[in-house]
């Protein structure tokens, strides 16, 4: 699994400069608003972004197929592609956080405490995770091609759900009074909810990767 | 280990399409050749001996494993190479070098870079960069630098110049040297087959003609060239398949020393590997 890690990291050095590219044009928009907490939403959704991008090369060179041909398994094939999830938002939250701090050494405007903002951050991550989580099984199943024209779809499911569990928390009376110790323990659930969502998401994919054919 | 690949009752059912109960076994030690016309079953029978497709039925053995292909300790040994590369474009030689130094656990680095050398591939230029036969040279030197003890060609050498098919059969022909390795060579360039192999193994839609020994099948098989009345005085269990024109009839038998001595004093020609296919397949149409 390493050497598949590997493989998708050599990769995505192709689009690497791109991105920097991108990254510099977030840092200048967060100067002309003079608000630098836009950067790290950006770079946790360009990050996230590479995992199709790392996805449609592996397909369009047919990678997986010679892969089974390697000691490698299929389950090998889902778990190198949710661990690359993981590592590319990680490094988009850090890379985010990082400018985010570096950005406001120079702007003199308002100043949001950083845990706050790291938290904020952190539920724009939880977002992409299960906007991923839900797309992954689908590329699995369709190719990446036919899967990326359900991301809208994705993400409006995804939406809609976290819109669904906000209207049951007001339905149930969860956000009035909020203390600190309630708060905590919602952003707990939600953050349990997520990860069970991406481990769900992952063994519907080795289930559908199990079936498939080369 | 006594077999290298050992194939029972490989049955695979498509909508128009069906490999029938094909049974035989790889000796370990050998080189195989594989044949049979495009669509015949060979890139199926291979898919399904590397487990990337279901069987319907049947059994089989990777080098005296059950369903080998799913063993990871199996696939440490298995080398296969395809018609295609299919290392991501953006990957370089060092790229390659390191994936694989990360996936197997024998992974020769001196021995993948030496052959990149002897076959000329650039170490800067990225796998899109290269051409067909560069990219077949990749995979074959990928393919030698892990001590694997089967290798397993799926038309791979196809689109290589014959001056590099030949080296890379060389190759080959070195790789057998040791008694435990083998070669299941699957290819349209029957001259390659003829060169190499101990073993042929004939697929025609789906169904397993013929598996024998190369030799065997080189000293026994020969092209009868007779007029239609020599024809008929011809012995019906030794004709293979028949090919009839204005002047002559091309008759393939499968026992040409026992026309030796006949009274009607046939030409008798040895039959080729191609000659072999050729003659088979047809006559396998006619009948059905």
């Amino acid at each position: 699994m390493k050497g598949l890690l590997l493989k998708d990291i050599f990769n995505l050095r192709k689009v690497a400069k791109q991105y920097l590219l991108i990254l510099a044009f977030f840092v200048c928009y967060c100067f002309f608003l003079k608000n630098p907490s836009f950067f790290p939403m950006m770079t946790v959704m360009s990050f996230s972004m590479m995992i199709l991008t790392s996805l449609g090369y592996d397909e369009a060179a047919g990678f997986d197929k010679y892969a089974l041909t390697l000691p490698v398994n299929r389950e090998d094939l889902v778990r190198t592609k949710y661990l690359l999830l993981l590592l590319l938002i990680a490094a988009g939250f850090v890379v985010g956080m990082i400018g985010n701090i570096l950005i406001n050494l120079f702007i003199q405007g308002d100043r949001e405490p950083v845990l706050e903002q790291m938290i904020s951050v952190a539920a724009v991550a939880a977002v992409f995770f299960l906007v991923y989580a839900t797309m992954l099984p689908l590329v699995f199943k369709l190719g990446v091609e036919k899967a990326r024209m359900t991301l809208m779809v994705c993400y409006i499911a995804v939406f809609a759900g976290v819109f669904f569990a906000v209207k049951q928390i007001t339905k149930l009376g969860l956000d009035k009074d909020l203390t600190d110790g309630r708060m905590t323990a919602l952003a707990l659930a939600a953050a349990i909810g997520t990860i069970l969502y991406f481990i769900g998401s992952y063994f519907v994919s080795v289930r559908i990767i199990r079936k498939r054919e080369w | 280990m006594e077999y290298a690949i050992k194939v029972d009752g490989l049955t695979k059912q498509y909508k128009d399409f069906t490999l029938d109960n094909v049974s035989f076994a790889v000796p370990a030690g050998s080189i195989v050749g594989f044949i049979g016309e495009n669509g015949a079953g060979k890139s199926t029978t291979i898919k399904a001996i590397l487990d990337l497709i279901r069987k319907d039925a049947g059994t089989i053995e990777l080098l005296g494993q059950e369903n080998g292909a799913g063993n990871r300790e199996v696939k440490e040994q298995i080398s296969v190479i395809f018609d295609e590369c299919y290392f991501p474009d953006g990957l370089m030689v060092e790229d390659v070098n390191r994936m694989m130094k990360q996936t197997y656990r024998f992974w020769e680095q001196e021995t993948f870079f030496n052959y990149c050398r002897r076959f000329e591939l650039p170490g800067k230029k990225a796998v899109k960069e290269f051409s067909r036969g560069m990219k077949v040279k990749l995979s074959i030197a990928a393919a030698l630098s892990h001590k694997a003890k089967l290798i397993i060609l799926d038309d791979a050498c196809g689109s290589l110049d014959p001056v590099v098919r030949s080296e890379i059969l060389d190759i080959f022909m070195d790789f057998i040297q040791d008694e435990d390795h083998t070669v299941f060579l699957s290819s349209h360039i029957t001259s390659d087959i003829e060169k190499i192999c101990d073993y042929i193994l004939l697929i025609h839609k789906g169904k397993l003609l013929l598996f024998e020994n190369k030799d065997a099948l080189l000293y026994d098989y020969g092209i009868v060239r007779c007029t239609k009345e020599q024809f008929r005085e011809l012995d019906p269990s030794l004709v293979v398949g028949v090919q009839e024109n204005r002047f002559e009839v091309e008759v393939l038998v499968n026992n040409r020393q026992a026309l030796k001595g006949h009274s009607c004093d046939y030409v008798i020609d040895q039959a080729s590997i191609e000659d072999i296919l050729l003659y088979v397949v047809k006559n396998n149409i006619k009948k059905m």
